[in-house]
């Protein structure tokens, strides 16, 4: 499990997550569905999203609508009047301040000036009793208030006050219903416990909607992501909703580059919004870095305390932050990047800043949402790529075609000339080198027409049963050149399977590596060809996946061998170091192994000989290429 | 006189062949599809000897068509296939069905022209002995005129 002393084990399954955002619940109350508050399980429509960052319930009261006032007013109506108050109200937490805010009051005597009060929460003495139950979490209540030391007054004629804390599954304060009367000793614990049932009411009203509210985000960016291809405008909405929903200053993405070992900052809504691009993490350093590297969540309420903690890209000094979360991004072929999420400390000190289970959850679907319209956006744009790539080659073969119909008719028009010339009496002595030189020019561009075309036709196979040893031998009897003067070795292992393949381009392709061995020792040399079948180990080593016998083929030569610097360019379309050729043979020998779902390396010692290892699978329930 | 018949759908292929195969002396008519193939071999009095054709024209398989075409004329009627990209299934399959040969247009190093002129001679050659051991045989009495 995660180490450090604020981080969070996962407990038992936790109850629905009762976090605010008190703007977009009296947005979502207020849309008309809401009927019953207990029953109302209907979607309201979503008004439109704030851009800045959770607002406090000061400015939510003022955009709230009909429906969410009438329950909670009616709530509270219902408290004052049943329990015999004179006065009531009904305040709601404002954790960016550590402040109450009255929402709703009942009663005589409430002005402008005095709803505008606002209490600030704690425990001492003359704060006020609201504050006070607010800070402890904790119902209050008095008999007189004359003789209470918390009291703080408001009104003149009040005698009892009677308040209970608006409670989440969690225990946290979401706001204080506060009762007073004109009486003395008006509210029993009769009365407390009546209020505290509607305070736990209202409680569970909040919860809901906040509940709905990610619900519906949830829901709101699936449909995006099904309808948007643009990746990047999807971090966007990512990271906004996520911060929003949860409650946090920011919400940031990473994901990992091309090289897989460094996380890069795609999408910020915080702070580190302009450090997109610029701002990232090896991974394994860092709480974000461990998080890719381990594939678990991390919860911490304070960074400090883990060791792994790094700071190297912190949205706030580390003193200021209150709690961090950071899930992995996961697709089916993968990690794919980080999804983190901070919160400031806020002023007030009640304030509960860790992330819960359920908010580990949610980040973790979102996440899991990022990684599937990632990994779909991904997969579109190699479709395009290899539709693209496809129609190129469809070109390609087109144009070597006609080229090559042109080609042969000027083929034609040489062998004419030589024979008009032959049978004139046309004497001149420049004539054979120049007709040689015309003939020689026009194999030279049939032989580049002819690679090009192996090269475009290397994937097309006609399948029938393949006995690669017959194969090979057939390779080594027409490929060797007769005078190269090169030694060959053949260890070909008796009773292969028989596998399903392409026997001419096999040959074309054995061809190829036995000519650049003979290339490649012009004085001479040596080349051992050996087949085996291939070990578990290095079935697993070549990342073949699936069961069944697969062949081991060896090319192995005493040459110059591969540098060091060459090897992963080798099989690259129009490498070359020579200065003959267009450098397509390897890649062609690549095309080859891996339309037959094989897998081919380079691992010769350079300066010692070049040794090219391929695998051949002979079930067809066996890829070694991905 | 020897008549050979080319088919390709490229123009200039049908005139270089053509000039070529009148050097040594044959009479060459030239088709530029397979459709035009079957009408001048389906009216074709006497029928030809020997066909140069080109294997994809209107469909992958046009020239084994213009090889049936041909031997259903004629059985004695020597085919050539004289093909762009050659592949090894392709040519067992027309040999199969029985052409006298299979040739690449383009092999480097090789003088394409003069191996067909060299193959032609072949191919007459081998429908005249054909032809002549028919006639030996009909002089015996072996082999029905009317089938003729």
């Amino acid at each position: 499990m995660e180490g450090g002393a604020n981080t969070k084990e996962r407990g038992p399954k936790a109850p629905p997550p009762l976090l605010l955002n008190f703007r977009r619940w009296y947005n979502d109350l207020g849309a008309g569905t809401w009927r019953d508050p207990f029953l109302a399980w209907g979607v309201p429509v979503m008004s439109e999203k704030p851009k800045t960052p959770p607002t406090t319930p000061h400015d939510v009261a003022a955009d709230m609508s009909q429906g969410g006032r009438q329950t909670l007013a009616a709530l509270l109506k219902h408290a004052t009047t049943s329990l015999g108050a004179t006065r009531g109200f009904l305040a709601l937490v404002d954790h960016e301040t550590g402040e109450l805010v009255i929402e709703f009051t009942e009663g005589e005597g409430w002005t402008e000036e005095n709803r505008k009060r606002r209490l600030r929460i704690g425990q001492q003495e003359g704060r006020g009793i609201t504050a006070y139950v607010a800070a402890s979490g904790k119902p209050y209540r008095t008999g007189n208030v004359s003789k209470d030391p918390y009291y703080l007054p408001f009104f003149d004629d009040v005698v009892s006050e009677l308040a209970v804390p608006l409670l989440d599954s969690f225990g946290r304060v979401l706001g204080v219903i506060n009762l007073e009367s004109d009486k003395e000793n008006a509210f029993g614990e009769c009365e407390e416990h009546l209020l505290q049932a509607i305070g736990s009411q209202a409680a569970l009203t909040i919860c809901m909607a906040d509940h709905q509210m990610r619900e519906r985000a949830i829901i709101e960016l699936g449909n995006e992501m099904a309808l948007t291809a643009d990746a990047e405008a999807l971090m966007q909405k990512v990271v906004e909703t996520a911060a929003n929903i949860l409650r946090a200053e920011d919400c940031s993405v990473f994901l990992l580059d091309q090289t897989g070992s460094k996380l890069v900052l795609v999408a910020s809504r915080g702070p580190l919004a302009n450090l997109v691009g610029i701002a990232s993490y090896p991974v394994g350093e860092g709480l974000t870095g461990w998080t890719a590297a381990e594939g678990r969540p991390i919860r911490t309420a304070d960074p400090r305390q883990d060791p792994r903690w790094r700071g190297l890209h912190s949205e706030f000094p580390p003193d200021e932050i209150g709690a961090l979360m950071s899930v992995p991004i996961k697709s089916p072929s993968g990690l794919l990047g980080v999804l983190r999420v901070v919160r400031r400390k806020r002023a007030a000190r009640y304030f509960h800043h860790e992330f819960t289970d359920a908010d580990e959850d949610l980040l973790v679907t979102l996440a899991n949402q990022i990684g599937v319209a990632l990994e779909i956006s991904r997969l579109m744009e190699r479709l395009v790529q290899s539709e693209r790539m496809a129609a190129w080659g469809e070109m390609s073969a087109r144009s070597a075609h006609m080229i090559g119909n042109k080609v042969f008719a000027i083929k034609g028009y040489v062998n004419e000339l030589e024979y008009v010339l032959r049978n004139s009496n046309v004497n001149i002595p420049q004539l054979p080198q120049i007709l040689d030189g015309l003939k020689r020019n026009v194999f030279s561009v049939e032989e580049i027409l002819l690679e090009f075309r192996d090269f475009l036709k290397a994937t097309h196979l006609q399948l029938g049963p393949v006995n690669i040893n017959e194969v090979i031998l057939r390779s080594l009897r027409e490929g060797v050149p007769k005078d190269s003067g090169l030694q060959v070795v053949a260890d070909l292992a008796e009773d292969l399977p028989i596998i399903q393949g392409d026997a001419e381009k096999l040959d074309r392709c054995f061809t190829e590596l036995i000519e650049n061995a003979a290339k490649a020792q012009p004085n001479g040399g040596m080349l051992k060809v050996s087949t085996r079948l291939a070990s578990n180990e290095e079935i697993a080593r070549m990342k073949c996946r699936g069961s069944g016998p697969v062949i081991r083929v060896e090319f192995a030569d005493a040459g110059p061998g591969v540098p060091v610097q060459d090897k992963k360019r080798i099989f690259d379309p129009f490498f070359t170091t020579r200065s003959k050729g267009m450098g397509l043979g390897l890649s062609i020998v690549k095309g080859i192994v891996e339309a037959h779902r094989g897998v081919i390396v380079e691992d010769g010692e350079p300066g010692a000989g070049a040794r090219f290892v391929i695998l051949l699978p002979a079930s067809s329930e066996v890829s070694c290429h991905q | 006189m020897s008549r050979v018949l080319v088919v390709d759908d490229e123009e200039e292929v049908r005139e270089a062949v053509k000039r070529r195969l009148e050097r040594e002396g044959y009479e060459v008519v030239a088709a530029g599809s397979h459709a035009e193939a079957r009408e001048i071999l389906r009216k074709a009095r006497p029928t030809f000897d020997v066909v140069v054709t080109d294997m994809v024209m209107e469909s992958p398989d046009s020239g084994a068509q213009v090889l049936q075409d041909a031997v259903a004329q004629d059985i004695f009627t020597e085919v050539i296939i004289l093909t762009a990209y050659g592949n090894v299934a392709d040519a067992v399959e027309c040999m199969k069905r029985g052409a006298f040969d299979y040739v690449e247009k383009n092999i480097p190093g090789v003088d394409v022209y003069d191996l067909l002129a060299i193959k032609v001679g072949q191919a007459m050659e081998r429908r005249r002995t054909s032809l002549s051991t028919i006639r030996r045989l009909e002089a015996l009495g072996m082999y029905g005129r009317e089938k003729t």
